[in-house]
């Protein structure tokens, strides 16, 4: 699709907004580095080719963008399990995304890698994102109602995978 | 499960200190790959080198789903008349002979699995993601 002067302003606009998060959304939920550099273009170039592509400043177009970058991660995943290649869906998170954060910040990392894949994906859809329960039931294709009960049980997981890990380095200090 | 787990509202002090914390690792991801992205020009070329696929709103797509449609129906009425069709091919193919009736049968299965075939791709073109 040939964007017009004005709808590639539009595009370029949507990109600069969106296109970090994307990226580090990807690169959280999916195995390796290079698969996310594909999963990211092919995300943008489905959105291009979609009928949202043409105005990528409606106000659904970052949902539909979550969505198709969800879809893609899930397909990757069915693949790579296809081919055996993964044991554990978390295990290769890039260096890069372990960077910023401190002592507090990689006890939260661990902890939140005990939480399945779907409550990762719907946690950052949350809270990085910031989208509704309805938003972010249209990304996971799920009933509104089933988000809210997902985001409360991972809620209170992590709190308690937390705790235990609180708890474990209590009892180390001793 | 409980009545808060239900609607997904309880929440407390502990709960509002986690999610900043995830609010703020989510963020400082986010930082992390601003620099990594390619330039929005890049992903638009990309996406002009790549084949155009089709989706619901596209007419092709349309009269593509309409001409399966139309053999699927064919393939339907030579299924309903299959002991017919296999007699009409056998008097379309008269070397086949009244002792291979087989072979007319093949043909069908044939005709039937290149409509499945069909079907398949034309699902793939209309399902955009």
């Amino acid at each position: 699709m040939t964007l017009p002067a004005s709808g590639a302003d539009d595009f370029e606009r949507f990109y600069e907004a969106t296109a970090a998060s994307i990226r580090a959304y990807i690169l959280r939920h999916c195995w390796d580095r290079g698969a996310a550099d594909d999963l990211f273009q092919i995300t943008y170039v489905k959105f291009l080719k979609s009928r949202m592509g043409g105005t990528p400043l409606a106000p659904k177009a970052r949902a539909y963008l979550y969505r198709i970058a969800s879809n893609a991660i899930k397909d990757h995943g069915r693949k790579q399990t296809r081919l055996r290649r993964v044991e554990s869906p978390m295990q290769d998170i890039p260096a890069v995304a372990r960077e910023p954060c401190a002592d507090e910040g990689i006890a939260l990392r661990s902890a939140l890698r005990s939480l399945s894949k779907r409550e990762q994906q719907l946690l950052w859809i949350l809270y990085a994102e910031g989208f509704s329960h309805k938003e972010a039931a249209s990304i996971m294709g799920v009933s509104s109602g089933s988000v809210r009960v997902m985001a409360f049980r991972a809620r209170k997981k992590l709190a308690r995978r937390l705790a235990s890990m609180a708890g474990t380095e209590k009892k180390a200090r001793k | 499960m409980n009545e808060s787990e239900l609607t997904g509202d309880s929440r407390d002090s502990v709960d509002d200190a986690m999610e900043e914390k995830l609010r703020q690792m989510f963020a400082d991801e986010i930082v992390a790959q601003g620099a990594r992205v390619p330039n929005a020009s890049t992903i638009r070329l990309i996406s002009q080198l790549v084949p155009q696929s089709r989706h619901l709103s596209d007419p092709a797509t349309w009269l593509d789903l309409a001409e399966t449609l139309a053999l699927g129906v064919a393939v339907a009425l030579l299924a309903l008349w299959w002991d017919d069709a296999t007699v009409g091919m056998q008097a379309l193919l008269p070397w086949v002979g009244a002792n291979r009736p087989w072979v007319a049968d093949l043909a069908l299965i044939g005709a039937a699995a290149a409509l499945w075939t069909y079907c398949k791709r034309a699902q793939n073109l209309t399902i955009n993601h």
